[in-house]
């Protein structure tokens, strides 16, 4: 809930300059939120099923790449294996990255984990659905939507220097 | 071995110093028996310094011995100890599998009280079994010692030697004793060195165990659907929220 109401309150205060850093994102069908605070905001569906937005202040020189192999280094290093990569889309047309890790550790039932990932000028925000693998199967159609209901807020990175402009000047 | 050698038949110090009976062994033999069995039930320990084994050797007993330096060709003995905090997505599956595993290894559980676990891993094997269980979870923490034990196990092994050579001579004594006074004095001093030779090799039984059978302490923590990794110096350490624990639910 916080989250929305900053994101709100971000919004209106900018929204004469046609910029939302943050963006509500609501429960998606199947799904009921859990936890929220003003980073993050998380999800449960079916059984295992979970899903989390999390949203960080991006910092000079962070681009899509940069991330995006940031998250994708140190989750390989933390064990997981990485299945597939595909692009993504916002709503507002923000271009993101998808990633599909499974996890397996001896002792553990298998876990699948999609990221999808998107950067704008101030923020980035991380879109997580993770669950047992074998809740996948039914699941994998709906990633794309799931992640891509997300509106990202701030300007696209070094690509909108009117939305840049306008943001500082707002400031 | 026996404390009380020499008295478990009677109580009657004639009976045995001025006339003994023609079928009763000496306790020389008995003694020699007795040693036999015991190092055959607890033979002569292992020692395991870089994945190999050899055997202790006992260096010869001499009047120099007791203080002397420790021999070039004296095994070392080397303790290990390790301690390590999990953090397991399934903390009973884990319990499990690591019995399982330690059990394989040929060690054993030495004890397991919720979420802490204790288990003695044979040393040659312990950084590998250490790796294998380290991957069944994250590792929030991890120490690692290795004690060097040689000094002390020399020492116990020669006192052992000297304790043994004093407890036949003074069997020996015993056996030629004229009086009962004599007699008593031997016996009283044979008790004494008994009972230090008996202290003495249960000293060097847990030694042999501790540097044999290596100990890890455990701590397994479930992880929980919020738990953060650690990103040691990371400035970015985002990528701690992104997991399938801070997502998925139990």
């Amino acid at each position: 809930m916080a989250l929305r109401h900053r994101a709100m309150s971000v919004a209106l205060g900018l929204s004469s300059v046609g910029c939302a850093p943050l963006i509500d994102y609501s429960a998606p069908p199947g799904f009921v939120e859990a936890e929220a605070d003003w980073q993050s905001q998380r999800y449960k569906g079916k059984d295992s099923v979970g899903l989390r937005v999390t949203v960080y202040d991006n910092v000079d020189g962070g681009t899509l790449d940069y991330w995006s192999n940031d998250l994708k280094t140190k989750l390989i290093v933390r064990g997981y294996a990485l299945e597939g990569t595909s692009p993504l889309r916002a709503k507002n047309d923000v271009p993101g990255l998808r990633y599909d890790f499974k996890l397996e550790r001896e002792g553990d039932e298998v876990m699948f984990l999609s990221v999808g990932l998107f950067v704008t000028d101030d923020y980035r925000y991380v879109t997580q659905l993770a669950g047992l693998q074998e809740e996948y199967a039914g699941l994998s159609s709906d990633v794309p939507a799931l992640f891509q209901r997300l509106e990202p807020g701030g300007c696209k990175v070094g690509k909108d220097s009117v939305c840049r402009a306008k943001t500082n000047a707002a400031r | 071995m026996s404390a009380s050698v020499g008295h478990q038949t009677s109580n009657d110090p004639f009976d045995r110093v001025t006339s003994p009976a023609p079928r009763r062994e000496s306790p020389k033999k008995r003694l020699a028996e007795q040693r036999k069995a015991l190092a055959a039930a607890d033979p002569e320990p292992e020692v395991f310094l870089a994945g190999t084994t050899a055997a202790v050797e006992a260096p010869e007993l001499t009047a120099e011995t007791a203080t002397s330096p420790l021999p070039e060709d004296f095994a070392r003995q080397v303790v290990y100890y390790g301690a390590m905090s999990l953090a397991v997505y399934n903390q009973t599956k884990a319990q499990t599998r690591i019995e399982a595993m330690v059990r394989e290894s040929g060690g054993y559980v030495q004890s397991l009280e919720g979420e802490l676990m204790v288990v003695r891993i044979p040393a040659p094997k312990f950084r590998d079994m250490a790796e294998k269980i380290g991957g069944l979870g994250r590792i929030e923490g991890q120490s690692f010692t290795a004690e060097d034990v040689t000094e002390d196990y020399y020492a116990l092994s020669t006192r052992i030697k000297v304790l043994e050579s004093t407890q036949e001579q003074l069997l020996t004594l015993l056996e030629r004793a004229r009086t009962v006074s004599e007699a008593l004095e031997v016996r009283r001093a044979l008790d004494e060195v008994t009972l230090q030779l008996e202290a003495a090799l249960g000293k060097q039984r847990l030694l042999s165990s501790e540097v044999s059978l290596s100990v890890l302490s455990l701590s397994l923590k479930q992880r929980l659907p919020d738990s953060d990794t650690p990103s040691t110096n990371d400035p970015f350490p985002w990528v701690d929220d992104i997991s399938v624990e801070g997502t998925a639910w139990r």
